[in-house]
């Protein structure tokens, strides 16, 4: 039983985000295009605070509005008509299709209606080949999408050097994008320019010229969305020729090191690495100082209802450690399975041997296992209990990067206390 | 209806889901994929964080849908019967794809469970969340089995609420002050909080009042078949004297005006209120001024709303958009100011926005950002959901009396800083 396999429709409208050329089609009732918009909205109102240019540039999502009837007799021409409205309506430059899961158990076609209307139509009309929940997740939807822009859409194109393209860039909503002002710093200090985002993020022509780019990067966040983007990254490099740089964001001060080590190797500067290093350690020593007087010997409980593959807590619990926060007890939510928790469990033993770690909790009862007026803050991946009477702080999805990242969660922690 | 274009109404799951989480003795089970449950149960946090939410999921995955999802429902039945609290049925939501391969579900839970196993089949691809709501509404009174207990003179059961309205809390609240100040004591809010057990007194009241037909109508002719109890439309009321109206339909049919004083007393001091804040703010204390306004929500909250605003506002033209829209509508309201349209075909919305000067928008956040899209300066109160740009803590009602003053505020709030644009343009 896996109680957190998401949907391939969303990750194929991540990988749209931001693409105000493209224009999405769903294969599905239309409840299911609710989840979709819902999102959208709530990521274009929070897109205020940090990125008022994203307001305007979400692609359009058209629904063919699948119903009971066509359950039965077949929903193709549905979507058919939909997609040549949608093409009257927009004229957009491309489309991409995603099938939900009714579609696939009633066994539509739709990879058929996608080339006759690209024939018909002549604008490239791409196909995701997964089927809502059933065949496919988030991910699998997000990297099919990549891919088939980036067969579809890219051409051969002279290299600029110097130059980055950075895969996997989301903005949803019901996740907040980490910071990325570390990871473009860190750039920026080997002399690099991120050039573009891909899949999402981009125009027709910003997607067409990635091929110019003299390396991508991925911004991943977890081992399980970097492993699903590193596809991404890979497909490019072996159709475009641009080569990868095979490690995800810097999180953590480990993180940091390895990445600019790693980094310097890449793109043959090994040179400025130990400068780079030194600079960055500067800063960290600046931020452990500055929070150390508020966080020194505070007692914290973090509370985990999320896999390995899906959040390392690693570079937290290095950071805690440094501002001299005491965590007493590791929480492991009742969510996780019997594998997932004993993974985590071995992890934080070698990071914090001496905390105490709980397995079984639900997140909504967890002053039944630790004393809260004893406790400074708690920290969790998931939502506590309404009321919950106590400064808590949501873990993000995905780490900030560098030392930037690590100053976005120190604030974020001071700011609750 | 528009087949471009994304809904911004939830799916009929989610409406079935709505209704069956006000009875707190009712576990509710999504027979579906885990992306399905989560997005209900955060639907449901998002409107009523406060509530404990019995809502499990079999976490149905593709061999499920190949292969049949007995093993799965077993499980997620284990996982219901670990509930502290006491469970008097299970009601299972099948979602799409779930609903398309046909299991025995209620045959399979029945062996799980001593409580009665209800099933809500393909509330997504039957229709919309008004149509998920109903069908739960109806299932949920089968279940009930209703006999008719001697009746509480001089009550009534408000039929239709949906507490995933937008602030329904709070105007329920004031409804049932308004009905206490008239005398009328209020037995049951059929889709308020509820458990079976209190379900189960519904027919005490003297009458119905339905006060959402799209979700309660249905209920109220059950309810006149089965136990002969008497309804009577009568939408929620925004405004004055639409609130005025709506006490006065419900105590003429107990014919008793012992408490008019007091209600004529309320009436008077809250018009006092509003008209002198009116002649402190708008010029000559007359109407707040503006070309075009919007109302977007179903057809009987539109109309209600419409005559609040007839009373405040002095507008040029007034478009109606109706998430329930039906080609019959058209027929009822005829006038030259007054345009209707299906709020879910989304091009005629951008259209209006972006072609008429649309001053005042009562809508969700949805029809807000279109206006921020093509920057248009608009006093934009929230009053259908999705709402992302504000918050619900405090407990002011919309509708009612105390509605008018709530609206009032809002509105005067934002008036002064669309004057500033105005003049700025």
């Amino acid at each position: 039983m896996n109680k957190t396999r998401s949907c391939s429709l969303s990750g194929v409208y991540a990988a749209l985000v931001g693409n105000k050329d493209g224009l999405l089609v769903l294969h599905c009732p239309k409840g299911c295009s609710y989840i979709n918009s819902a999102m959208k909205l709530a990521s274009q109102f929070r897109s205020l605070e940090g990125h008022p240019q994203w307001m305007s540039s979400y692609p359009a999502i058209c629904v063919s509005n699948i119903e009971e009837q066509d359950a039965i007799f077949g929903g193709e021409e549905k979507l058919r008509i939909c997609i040549e409205a949608a093409i009257k309506q927009y004229i957009p430059k491309y489309i991409v299709v995603a099938n939900s899961c009714v579609g696939g158990v009633i066994g539509d076609d739709t990879l058929a209606v996608a080339q006759e209307m690209q024939q018909k139509y002549s604008i490239p009309v791409i196909n995701i080949p997964y089927n809502g929940f059933l065949n496919g997740d988030y991910y699998d939807g997000y990297v099919s999408a990549a891919i088939n822009l980036s067969e579809q859409l890219m051409c051969n194109q002279a290299v600029v050097n110097n130059t980055v393209t950075m895969i996997g860039l989301r903005s949803l909503g019901l996740t907040e994008e980490p910071s990325m002002e570390g990871l473009i710093k860190l750039l920026n200090s080997f002399g690099l320019t991120v050039k573009s985002s891909f899949p999402s993020h981009a125009s027709f022509q910003e997607i067409q010229q990635i091929p110019s780019s003299a390396f991508t990067i991925v911004y991943g966040g977890s081992k399980k969305s970097f492993t699903a983007l590193k596809k991404i990254g890979l497909y490019i490099e072996d159709r475009w020729g641009v080569p990868f740089f095979d490690m995800d964001y810097p999180a953590g001060w480990t993180g940091i090191v390895k990445w600019v080590n790693n980094m310097g190797s890449f793109i043959n500067k090994p040179e400025l690495v130990d400068r780079i290093i030194e600079s960055e350690k500067l800063k960290l020593d600046i931020l452990i100082q500055k929070y150390s007087s508020c966080l020194a010997n505070i007692k914290v409980v973090v509370g985990i209802g999320r896999s390995l593959d899906n959040y390392n807590p690693e570079w937290m619990i290095d950071l805690l450690q440094r501002v001299g926060a005491r965590i007493q007890s590791f929480l492991l939510y009742e969510h996780l399975t019997a594998n997932e928790a004993l993974v985590m469990r071995r992890l934080i033993s070698r990071l914090a041997p001496e905390a105490e770690v709980i397995s079984g909790v639900s997140p909504k009862q967890i002053t039944y296992y630790i004393d809260i007026d004893s406790v400074g803050f708690v920290l969790s991946t998931d939502d506590l209990a309404f009321g919950f009477d106590a400064p808590w702080v949501l873990i993000p999805f995905a780490p900030g990067a560098g030392v930037e990242g690590m100053q976005d969660f120190l604030e974020m922690v001071v700011g609750k206390l | 209806m528009s087949l471009c274009g994304s809904s911004v109404i939830p799916c009929g799951l989610a409406g079935a889901a709505s209704f069956l989480d006000t009875i707190k003795d009712i576990a509710i089970l999504i027979n579906g994929p885990a992306w399905c449950y989560h997005y209900i149960l955060q639907f449901l946090q998002d409107t009523a964080p406060q509530d404990e939410h019995l809502v499990y999921c079999t976490f149905a995955s593709e061999y499920d849908v190949v292969y049949g999802a007995e093993h799965s429902l077993e499980q997620a039945a284990r996982e219901i019967k670990k509930t502290k609290y006491k469970i008097n049925a299970v009601a299972v939501i099948n979602s799409c794809a779930n609903s398309i391969i046909g299991d025995d579900v209620v045959g399979i839970l029945k062996k799980q469970f001593d409580c009665e196993v209800l099933l809500v089949d393909g509330a997504g691809l039957k229709g919309d969340f008004c149509s998920g709501y109903r069908q739960a509404a109806k299932l949920v009174y089968s279940f009930l089995n209703l006999a008719k207990p001697s009746t509480v003179p001089k009550s009534v059961n408000l039929i239709g609420v949906c507490q995933n309205s937008y602030n329904c809390e709070n105007d329920s609240v004031e409804l049932i002050r308004m009905l206490n100040t008239a005398g009328i004591e209020v037995v049951n809010i059929y889709g308020g909080k509820n458990t079976t057990d209190s379900l189960k007194g519904i027919g005490k009241a003297a009458l119905n009042v339905v006060v959402n037909p799209s979700y309660g109508l249905e209920i109220a002719d059950n309810l006149k078949n089965d136990l002969s109890m008497p309804y009577i439309i009568n939408p929620i009321p925004y405004g004055l004297r639409n609130s005025m109206n709506w006490l006065k339909i419900i105590t003429s049919y107990f014919n008793d005006n012992n408490y008019q004083l007091d209600i004529n007393n309320e009436y008077k001091k809250i018009n006092n209120y509003f008209n002198y804040w009116r002649k402190k703010i708008i010029k000559n204390g007359g109407l707040i001024n503006v070309e075009g306004t919007i109302i977007v929500g179903n057809y009987d909250f539109v109309c209600s709303l419409a005559s609040f605003v007839s009373e405040t506002v002095n507008t040029e033209k007034l478009y109606l958009g109706l998430r329930d829209y039906q080609e019959q509508y058209k027929k009822i309201v005829v006038s030259e100011n007054i345009q209707l349209f299906d709020a879910n075909n989304l091009e005629y919305l951008h259209q209006i926005i972006q072609k008429h000067n649309v001053e005042l928008c009562f809508a969700s956040s949805f029809e807000k950002f279109v206006f921020n899209y093509y920057k248009k300066n608009c006093i934009h109160i929230n009053v259908c959901y999705p709402v992302y740009d504000e918050i619900l803590l405090t407990d002011r009602p919309y509708a009612g009396f105390r509605g008018v003053l709530s609206l009032c505020e809002d509105i005067f709030a934002k008036y002064a800083d669309f004057n500033l644009k105005r003049i700025n343009k």
